[in-house]
């Protein structure tokens, strides 16, 4: 059927200029007034923040993160909100993909008149030149370089620590524990892995072998086989989602017993060590900075004890045990400690407010460490090597500070 | 050549319908060469087209920049349409050609300094030549094999991006601060106005070269290869040369959509454009109907508004995958009981409503 065959046809296209004027009374219309950028300043109008988050798609674990910061959001409204200030978080979804995280951004400014925005992964540099086009402060939760370069994106701020420091931190920690050593990386396939590489070469340790596989192939006999032909006797493991858990059985099934560094945002007992087993994964390393809250260790901790009572009552109690959700627990409370200094206000004094504290406690973080503007601007840039004795993640180093590392 | 060809046995009696390209195609032997812009174009569509113009001025700029995308994704699926609807031939790969354009837009842009005009022409003359090598195998391999090796094009290409980061940026993509398409000062639009109305000419000409390139002498060749290549070739159409074309015709048009995409969001990322995108597109072209020009922009719709309207209504953190589950089941439900697609289906359900005896 071409455009012009037959009467069904044709109907079809009436039908859909028709639809389109329908659709146009569905669709907000134009008002001239275009003041509506930054949050409203008025004393009692709620502080308007808005979220943009994978809630479906490859990435929808990382909704988690989005309960995790809707549960400390909705907490802080039962107390009272900010200065008598409600937050009204709207909370969209991307998908992952980064077209409609431009999309969920133009909407929740110019709907919304959100005066910060949060938004997930790495696809948060794809949004952010148009959140510092509009001067909307954006908070994302990604740890690649380019959201700490804050001289491109001054409105722009990142939440997780750079993805290089821990490379070095680790590197660091072999150095000193075992110089001489054979270092192996297996890591998956993109960013990430490179930049671990570089921050462990920068430490002054050159991995002798360094494999990346996709993300999702599971099976991983041969890139160990590989590794112990190569003599390797420490290594790196920082492949994700269910790879890692299998990678640490099979290496105690085939008896690979080298000295394992587990990647932080993969060394959690609900997805990564609890699934592996607990005893295969005994004696293993992790460079840290949040605690997990299935960790017995924490069981009495102040800060876990309120994550896991706000998720109970205000999110999904199955991520209760999510180190994802208290990752977006402690951000949200980051954010309102910001908002608090901003007077609620989102834009360039948000910024201001961030760069500006210096040793606010927070409750996602290990013990003695605090937030503070680090480099880039980054609050979390604090690190602790961990050791898991069978049962937890005990201290095995001191507290390493990003603003000791080689910045890239 | 015969009629048969031309239109499947039992659609509509074209040779009845009344005025129309349709009717000089199919008549037999009185076949009319009208030059590209004398074709007729019915008033439904300029209906539509009126309807496009009026847009930016009714509805705000953020449901602009939302149709936009629609636009430049329905001019990619019109590309799939003419390779999937009307030639037979299948690409699961045409997300790839998509950002193919955008990148290359995107790079002369940013690292050229190429005037915005200029950067879209060159997409799409590099994504048509990509096209046209992607169309080689296809000399060789067709139906499920054809569409597993672009797959594999489409499975391919975010990891190239990844791979030549110097050039692309690696993960974190290309970026400017804001979109170079934007209108003259004096015009007084704001960019949205000028981006959506932008897209509704080029949908229009796209749109409108699409249909006469499959409904002239070509088309009738190119029907014929979807028919029967075998057939095609015994009639003296070149098989070869005409699948190479209309790959590499397909694949520009899917640039052309993806360069105008990538400018306008100022944006280019591997994660924009990957396997799953592609895949996307090939439902919007069998949801909208591959074989109604129409259906490209119901196609694209379809993929943009339903995810968000799912989400806005069940989305949560709490909801899991529901949104995805619920957008599987109306495309499902979508294609069980609209087999021709949206505008197939609208079209037969406006026809039984209204009832009106047919024109003869």
């Amino acid at each position: 059927m071409s455009v012009a065959t037959g009467p069904w046809s044709r109907r079809a296209v009436v039908a859909l200029a028709a639809g389109s004027l329908l659709l146009t009374a569905a669709c907000s219309g134009r008002s001239d007034d275009s003041s509506s950028s930054g949050s409203g300043s008025s004393s009692d109008q709620p502080i308007v923040v808005g979220m943009s988050f994978p809630l479906s798609g490859p990435l929808a674990g990382a909704a988690a993160v989005a309960d995790g910061a809707s549960a400390y959001f909705q907490h802080v409204n039962a107390d009272g909100g900010i200065n008598g200030r409600k937050i009204d978080y709207q909370l969209l979804d991307d998908g992952y993909d980064p077209a409609r995280q431009a999309d969920n951004a133009r909407q929740l400014i110019s709907e919304d008149s959100a005066g910060v925005v949060l938004t997930f992964g790495g696809i948060s540099s794809a949004t952010a030149p148009y959140l510092n086009a509009q001067k909307v402060a954006q908070v994302a939760f990604g740890t690649q370089a380019a959201l700490s370069d804050t001289d491109a994106t001054p409105y722009t701020r990142g939440w997780f620590p750079d993805g290089s420091w821990e490379g070095q931190v680790v590197g660091q920690h072999i150095a000193e524990a075992a110089p001489g050593a054979t270092v192996g990386v297996l890591g998956i396939n993109n960013d990430l892995t490179t930049s671990q590489v570089e921050g462990l070469t920068a430490a002054g340790v050159t991995p002798a072998k360094v494999l990346t596989v996709a993300p999702g192939v599971v099976d991983l006999t041969s890139q160990l086989n590989e590794l112990r032909g190569a003599g390797v006797d420490t290594l790196f493991l920082a492949v994700v989602g269910p790879a890692q858990s299998a990678t640490l059985r099979t290496m105690a099934d085939i008896g690979y017993k080298p000295q394992v560094y587990l990647y932080s945002a993969a060394s959690d007992f609900a997805t990564s060590i609890g699934p592996a087993g607990l005893p295969n994964v005994t004696g293993a390393l992790t460079a840290q900075y949040f605690k997990d809250p299935a960790d017995p260790r924490w069981a009495d901790d102040e800060g876990v004890q309120a994550f896991r009572s706000d998720i109970a009552e205000y999110g999904d109690a199955k991520n209760a045990d999510s180190y994802l959700a208290i990752e977006g627990y402690g951000a949200a409370a980051a954010i309102v400690a910001t908002l608090e200094e901003s007077g609620g206000e989102g834009g360039e004094a948000f910024t201001e407010a961030w760069d500006g504290i210096d040793g606010e406690d927070n409750p996602a973080l290990l013990p003695d460490m605090q937030l503070s503007a680090g480099p880039g601007s980054r609050l979390v840039h604090q690190y602790r090597v961990l050791q898991f004795d069978g049962t937890s993640w005990q201290d095995a180093g001191d507290v390493v500070d990003a603003a000791g590392l080689t910045q890239g | 050549m015969a009629t048969s060809i031309s239109e499947p046995a039992g659609a509509v009696p074209a040779t009845q319908a009344a005025p129309g390209a349709a009717s000089a195609l199919t008549t037999p032997g009185r076949v009319v060469h009208r030059p590209i812009w004398r074709r007729p174009v019915t008033w439904a569509w300029t209906a539509l087209f009126v309807v496009g113009l009026l847009l930016p001025f009714l509805i705000s700029d953020y449901d602009l920049f939302k149709a936009t995308r629609v636009l430049t994704i329905a001019i990619a699926v019109a590309g799939l349409n003419l390779l999937i609807g009307r030639a037979g031939q299948i690409s699961a790969g045409h997300g790839a050609l998509y950002g193919l354009g955008a990148y290359t837009a995107m790079i002369l842009v940013k690292e050229l300094d190429w005037a915005w005009p200029l950067a879209v022409l060159a997409a799409v003359a590099v994504s048509g030549v990509a096209g046209w090598l992607i169309g080689l195998p296809a000399l060789r391999v067709r139906g499920l094999n054809l569409g597993l090796l672009t797959i594999a094009i489409a499975a391919v290409f975010p990891l190239l991006l990844n791979r030549f980061s110097g050039l692309t940026g690696g993960t974190v993509g290309l970026q400017l601060a804001g979109s170079p398409i934007t209108p003259p000062e004096s015009w007084g639009l704001t960019p949205e106005q000028f981006q959506f109305l932008l897209l509704v000419l080029v949908v229009t000409v796209v749109l409108v070269v699409l249909r006469n390139l499959s409904t002239g002498p070509l088309g009738r060749s190119i029907e014929a290869l979807r028919v029967n290549p075998l057939m095609a070739r015994s009639e003296g159409v070149d098989v070869n040369r005409l699948t190479l074309t209309v790959f590499g015709i397909s694949s520009a048009v899917a640039g052309l959509g993806g360069a105008l995409g990538g400018l306008v969001l100022a944006s280019t990322v591997p994660d924009s454009y990957s396997m799953f995108f592609s895949l996307t597109l090939l439902s919007a072209c069998v949801v909208g109907g591959s074989r109604t020009w129409a259906g490209a922009l119901l196609g694209a719709a379809f993929i943009v508004y339903l995810p968000d309207l799912i989400s806005q209504q069940i989305g949560s953190t709490t909801g899991g995958q529901w949104s995805q589950l619920v957008y599987a089941a109306a495309l499902l439900l979508t294609l069980f009981f609209l087999p021709s697609g949206v505008a197939g289906g609208i079209g037969r359900l406006l026809a039984r409503s209204t009832r009106r005896p047919e024109r003869t």
